[in-house]
């Protein structure tokens, strides 16, 4: 575990050491709220503090930058003389990542989900699990967290499972998504010199380059994931094959779409139940779900 | 008030929330088996049970939900005990 755990470390040191700090100290940070959480008797608060201070921080390295100079030029609009300094900072690899995961951590904890996990080499093994840094999945701790305790043995098909998963996700990304690509960067990038039926096609190939770009790189995570011998989220789920909108977002994306309705919609929604015939609540529900 | 009781009541309920006069649900049933049900019309479906057996769900028995048994369980205990 302490091999697992050093891997993931100098995965995330490729992008900087201040980035690893960083998620060090959200590590370090979110593996006491779990804890406190589960200790207080209003477990409301210790939840307001964890989740604010992760917004914080995906706040300050996302969408400072972005904010401050729309309100700069908000400002200069009307001729005040207040300019918000930008902030040079690099942002930690698969920070948002994280910080999904940390919210749902917390919040599981405190609905009496899942107990805080008081093993710190575990907890910040999943944390820190390198497969799923740079695209996730957004897993549930109390899915992937159990795994770290079981004993992983050398098994011949589970790992050439994993191989043929990640050739798999390779060869979406390197033959399909990337040779789709050129043809789509082309036709994008000089949109004046096309016609109708090209710019059609490039809109189609540009979906399925999406797709295959994303899913590829999952095929990949979870294939390396499942030659050390975990099981992640499935991310994807024949998303083409949809019969509705509804049921393509059932399928594209799924850890994300399911975390923002377990942790985002539902909780909201059901709270605020009795709107349920209102207008807010149909405004509400679609832009969150 | 018996189990069996509150199923066929809450049949009458999602007959009318999820539009489908022919639904005849089990204890085993879950959103999975129910095309209409979706996120929005689960809470319409809460909201209608909870008026009609006059009672209120917390938060997290309602999350709690895994199948219609789940909820039929738990409006029997607060039916009960009322």
């Amino acid at each position: 575990m302490l091999l697992l755990l050093l891997a993931s470390v100098i995965f995330y040191s490729f992008s900087g050491i201040f980035g690893l700090l960083i998620l060090g100290a959200l590590t370090v940070f979110n593996y006491y709220t779990g804890i406190w959480i589960e200790k207080s008797e209003n477990k409301n608060f210790p939840l307001s503090i964890a989740v604010i201070l992760n917004i914080a921080v995906l706040f300050l390295f996302k969408f400072y930058n972005f904010f401050f100079t729309e309100v700069n030029s908000l400002f200069s609009i009307f001729e005040i003389s207040i300019s918000f300094p930008m902030l040079q900072l690099i942002m930690p690899v698969g920070i948002s990542y994280f910080i999904l995961q940390a919210i749902g951590y917390n919040v599981d904890i405190q609905r009496e989900m899942q107990s805080p996990e008081r093993n710190f080499l575990v907890f910040a093994n999943y944390f820190l699990f390198f497969p799923k840094a740079l695209q996730g999945p957004v897993d549930r701790p109390r899915l992937l967290m159990p795994q770290f305790y079981e004993q992983k043995d050398f098994d011949y098909s589970r790992i050439t499972s994993g191989l043929r998963l990640v050739a798999w996700g390779l060869f979406k990304k390197l033959v399909i998504a990337d040779r789709l690509g050129i043809f789509v960067n082309e036709v994008y990038g000089n949109l004046h010199d096309y016609s109708g039926p090209l710019l059609l096609l490039a809109g189609f190939f540009y979906t399925f380059q999406l797709y295959a770009d994303f899913s590829g790189y999952m095929d990949m995570a979870l294939g390396v994931a499942t030659i050390l011998g975990f099981s992640m989220f499935r991310n994807f789920n024949k998303p083409f094959g949809a019969t509705s909108v509804t049921d393509f977002w059932k399928r594209w994306h799924i850890s994300l779409s399911t975390w923002l309705y377990e942790y985002v919609f539902n909780p909201v929604s059901l709270y605020k139940r009795n709107w349920v015939y209102g207008g807010w609540y149909l405004l509400f529900s679609l832009l969150f779900y | 008030m018996n189990h069996i009781e509150i199923l066929n009541q809450i049949n009458t309920i999602f007959r009318r929330v999820f539009e489908n006069d022919s639904l005849h649900i089990q204890m085993e049933t879950s959103a999975d088996d129910v095309d209409e049900w979706d996120s929005l019309n689960h809470t319409v479906m809460i909201v209608e049970v909870e008026k009609h057996f006059n009672i209120k769900f917390k938060l997290k028995e309602v999350l709690s939900f895994q199948n219609v048994g789940d909820m039929v369980n738990i409006i029997h205990s607060k039916v009960t005990s009322a």
